[in-house]
């Protein structure tokens, strides 16, 4: 069984480079569909079409690695696979055109989709299930579609390379590549040059990762050979560039390095066509003196990859004295040293990104002592403050300190800011795939639609963005399966033929809204009240609103599609992304126009871990509620509530909506119909929005804190009861599924910004609560999550 | 600093000197020189009036029980949640746990309690009235709890309403009495 942080390691890496090649393929679609190649990137700004290719050829083949010590030979395999059909689009084998990129785009989601069934099954143990061993055998087949593509076979390369000035010996040492790259360049007209620098061992890696980095900012560096070294305390090198430029610039750019510059082609085809000739037979010679060589050190039971081998000239260097493994792209057996491609070789030097990958609860640790550190420095200003008052400190010395504490308390505030900017991620992958997703399927079903992304940019938490994909794609299939029309239909409506689905995310406050919208036929809403009195959704004889007619789309089995085909109209799906949403803090909301399209909000909190909460107290306890969650908070008077017995309503913007105890809704006792013993007529203060929370807390502040008893001998009693005629219960006002609901509270106490705490593995299992807050004092507030606490008891409501 | 001296700094957090140590929670710390390397160390305390014990190698320390807040929809054994250290950690009371006797709600006054935090990542303190001892158990002191036809674990013929015994494997004698020793693993995996 592979160690489990180790196993952690794997997956987190895999996670990102599964990432960086869903991007890398995506911006490589766009070139081929532009069919524009903006050139080298030190030119342009913009990255050329060979060096995505090589980075996603760099990034499957790290990913194959990671899948292999994962113990994944089979996904290793389809990487494999995967990694060849790259090697060919760098060779120049396969050309770039949209109908491959749209392939190699495919065959990366599925080895992603696959990959992380197989990481799943890694970790939590079990069978392979149906879906998974169906979606192999599918990229199996892709796979073999892929290689069975014909292949351009390149004629010219040894010729144009005859054309530059490199010995036999140096010519037999380029890898395919390599040799693709020179003819390449040469057909483009670049000028090559090889650049000889001698740098002593302790300093090679820096000193050669600067002058890779200038040079590669000014053409492209084709490969690194070994040169001549003027003592053994250094190494000679020699590097093969090909650029736009004068020798005497180049010249000048690389004299800090004490490097020579010569200009080595290109020449004429005869003499090199020569050299080449000789190194073919020299290199089959070579070779089998080779083979030789490795087949006796295996029979020797020595390894074959032993770093211990000297360089030699005319040898290969290695960046890290690492063997290549036997599959490695320049054809080269493992156990031999060689210098790797010239790009190859930055990448051995330089890890993927400038990042390095943290434990999500490790930053919810440090975010945790941060928030620990600035209670007590609000704690440390406010003894600060009053020593000041009692002691003889001039008028100077207390503004400084005054300064001071509330410097570092800002400084503090910043601090815990950031913390949860870390989790930060943005929406960009999540929408990229489902902008494919989309166009896949409408592929697929044989309509024409154009996907617009806006809003890539956004940043959420990690673990929303991780759960919020589900929701999207399930969205996007419904507006693809039953929005967006054929086009024969759109254009009978006067409709352009290719539909418009927009995918879009903006902040607002604390919270992300991601809209979906399609310009499709729109819901019908007398067939949504047709198709809910159907199944029962509904009792007959009601009035009900628009807004309320489309919001019955959510209800468990609902589904006015006509077919059930492939991708939906089986009524299961929109009742579970609700769910998902709630889950999440967040909620979806539905605008239609029948004829004219839809449009799905998915409104989600930006993070999970520190929010804005309101603290209420109940039950002698406190807890903190997002503001999020919160619709209005009100005061009510026992006149104001209706009902004696069964069901206990308030009247709430001209609706009756349930009144419920929050210690009922926590189990601690109470009841969730408030009494009507009090005679008193209070009117309910309606405050609308989170604008009106601070003129709230002011008030709750100043009255209603100590009128309420509790009757702990009787659990289901209510336990505010108003002793006084004039006493009103603090209340809020929350949204649960379609429905507004009344909680009163035994108090408010105020709004603040909170670092939410995990409970860990088993507080993850309990419904109802998100985390914890520490407050003034060692108390302990939970973090209440409402949509989940009235799922729990919505039954008895 | 011998090992078992160590073992009690551990469990009260601080670097006093052993001998002081006695004086605080009534912990005897067992003679030195009887020291076993391949003995096992467990906590001895006791909760309500029963006995329990866990391996030291599964603590992290012993601190004064703040407030206790309560958590709904937790399993029985989980009286509520406190902050120690920054940290938020769970609140086990294990004499709850296969007890036959009704939840006890909290409340503000009387949780003057001691707290052992445990191992891991579950996030977990075991709620105790005393700490009693820290002994160190011989390989041969050590029983595994046999188990009835159905799989449940007994001590002392009986499976139901031992408080502790569906979070213990093992258990020892200790004046005359059998004390299940509570494994973190099960503890870990508590689930309503």
């Amino acid at each position: 069984m592979m160690d489990k942080a180790l196993l952690g390691d794997y997956l987190s890496e895999s996670e990102q480079l599964l990432d960086t090649l869903s991007a890398d393929l995506d911006v490589l679609m766009n070139r081929a569909k532009s069919g524009r190649d903006p050139g080298p990137s030190h030119k342009t700004g913009a990255e050329s079409v060979i060096e995505i290719v090589n980075r996603v050829f760099r990034t499957v083949h790290s990913l194959k690695g990671l899948m292999g010590m994962m113990g994944l030979a089979e996904m290793q395999s389809f990487a494999h696979r995967f990694e060849s059909t790259l090697d060919d689009l760098r060779l120049g084998k396969l050309k770039l055109n949209p109908e491959l990129a749209r392939t190699l785009q495919e065959v990366a989601e599925n080895i992603s989709g696959l990959f992380g069934s197989e990481a799943r099954r890694l970790t939590a143990g079990g069978d392979r299930q149906g879906r998974v061993e169906r979606e192999l055998v599918r990229l199996r087949r892709m796979l073999d579609d892929m290689a069975a593509l014909p292949r351009v076979l390149t004629v010219k390369g040894p010729r144009s390379l005859a054309s530059l000035r490199l010995s036999a010996e140096e010519v037999k040492l380029l890898t395919p590549y390599e040799r693709h790259r020179i003819t390449e360049n040469l057909i483009a007209g670049k000028v090559f040059f090889e650049i000889r620098v001698q740098f002593q061992v302790g300093e090679l890696d820096s000193r050669y990762r600067t002058i890779a980095s200038m040079l590669g900012d000014r053409g492209e560096l084709i490969t690194t050979l070994p040169g001549r070294s003027a003592n053994p305390q250094s190494i000679g090198l020699k590097v093969i560039l090909a650029a736009d430029m004068r020798e005497g610039e180049l010249e000048g750019l690389v004299r800090p390095f004490s490097a020579a510059v010569a200009r080595i082609g290109p020449s004429s085809w005869r003499r090199a066509g020569a050299v080449l000739k000789s190194a073919g037979r020299r290199k089959k010679e070579i070779g089998k003196r080779t083979e030789a060589q490795v087949a006796k050190l295996r029979a020797n039971g020595s390894d074959a990859a032993s770093s211990d081998t000297p360089t030699k000239r005319g040898a290969r260097l290695t960046a890290d004295h690492k063997p290549l493994p036997e599959d490695s792209d320049d054809g080269q057996l493992g156990g031999v040293q060689t210098v790797l491609p010239a790009s190859m070789s930055q990448d051995a030097f330089q890890s993927l990104s400038q990042s390095v990958r943290v434990d999500l609860s490790h930053i919810d640790e440090v975010s945790g002592l941060a928030h620990e550190l600035y209670i007590e420095v609000e704690r440390l200003s406010s003894m600060a403050g009053r020593i000041m008052q009692s002691s003889e400190c001039g008028p100077k010395e207390r503004f400084d300190l005054k300064q001071s504490s509330r410097r570092i308390e800002r400084q503090f505030l910043e601090l815990e800011e950031r913390l949860v900017e870390f989790r930060m991620v943005s929406l960009a992958q999540t929408f990229s795939k489902a902008g494919r997703l989309t166009e896949r399927l409408a592929r697929d079903l044989g309509k024409k639609v154009n996907v617009v992304l806006a809003g890539r940019g956004t940043q959420i938490d990690k673990m929303i963005v991780d759960r919020i994909g589900g929701p999207i794609y399930h969205v996007l299939r419904n507006a693809v399966d039953h929005g967006v029309e054929p086009a024969a239909e759109r254009l009978r409506a006067g409709k352009p033929e290719v539909a418009l689905i927009a995918i879009e995310a903006a902040l607002e406050g604390t919270r992300a809204t991601i809209s979906i919208s399609d310009d499709g036929r729109g819901i019908d809403p007398d067939q949504v009240l047709e198709r809910a009195l159907a199944i029962g959704a509904i009792a007959g004889g009601e009035e009900w609103s628009k807004e309320e007619v489309l919001r019955l789309i959510f209800r468990p089995g609902f589904s006015t599609a006509s077919q059930v085909s492939a991708v939906s109209g089986r009524g299961v799906g929109l009742d579970d992304v609700e769910r998902v949403m709630y889950d999440l803090g967040g909620e979806i909301r539905v605008l239609s126009e029948k004829g004219r399209g839809s449009r799905f909000e998915l409104s989600v909190p930006t993070t999970l871990v520190m929010i804005s909460a309101f603290i209420v107290g109940a039950a002698d306890w406190r807890y903190a509620i997002n503001v999020g969650q919160i619709v209005e908070l009100i005061y009510v008077g026992a006149a104001d509530i209706i009902g004696t017995d069964g069901k206990r309503t308030i009247r709430w913007r001209g609706s009756s909506v349930p009144l419920v105890e929050l210690g009922y809704l926590l189990g601690l006792g109470g009841a969730r119909r408030l009494t009507t013993e009090s005679r008193a007529r209070e009117r309910v203060t309606r405050l609308t929005g989170l604008t009106a929370v601070a003129s709230t807390i002011e008030q709750a502040s100043d009255s209603n804190r100590s009128e309420w008893v509790h009757r702990q001998s009787d659990r289901s009693a209510p336990r505010y009861l108003p002793r006084k005629p004039d006493t009103r219960v603090p209340a809020f006002i929350t949204r649960f599924a379609d429905r507004f609901i009344a909680v009163a509270v035994e108090r408010f106490d105020d709004q603040r910004e909170i670092i939410v705490k995990s409970l860990g593995p088993i507080g993850k299992k309990m419904r109802g609560i998100a985390g914890a807050v520490d407050l003034e004092g060692g108390e302990v507030a939970l973090v209440l999550d409402l949509p989940g606490l009235l799922m729990m008891r919505s039954i008895r409501l | 600093m011998d090992k078992l001296e160590n073992l009690f700094s551990l469990l009260t957090g601080t670097k006093q000197p052993a001998s002081e140590h006695s004086s605080l929670q009534g912990i005897q710390p067992p003679d030195s020189s009887q020291y076993d390397p391949n003995s096992v160390s467990v906590v001895l305390f006791s909760i309500g009036r029963r006995a329990l014990a866990i391996a030291v190698e599964n603590t992290e320390g012993v601190v004064d029980c703040p407030h206790i807040s309560p958590l709904p929809s937790a399993p029985d054994a989980i009286v509520g949640v406190v902050s120690v250290r920054g940290r938020i950690t769970l609140v086990l009371d294990a004499s709850l746990e296969g007890a036959l006797q009704g939840s006890r709600e909290p409340s503000r006054e009387s949780w003057k309690r001691r707290l052992i935090l445990l191992r891991g990542d579950a996030q977990l303190g075991l709620l105790a009235d005393q700490i009693q001892t820290v002994l160190s158990l011989g390989a041969d002191e050590t029983r595994q709890l046999p188990e009835n036809r159905s799989g449940k674990r007994l001590l002392g013929g009986i499976s139901g309403g031992v408080p502790g015994i569906r979070l213990a494997r093992s258990y020892f004698k200790h004046g005359g009495r059998k004390v299940p020793i509570l494994d973190l693993g099960l503890l870990s995996e508590l689930s309503n």
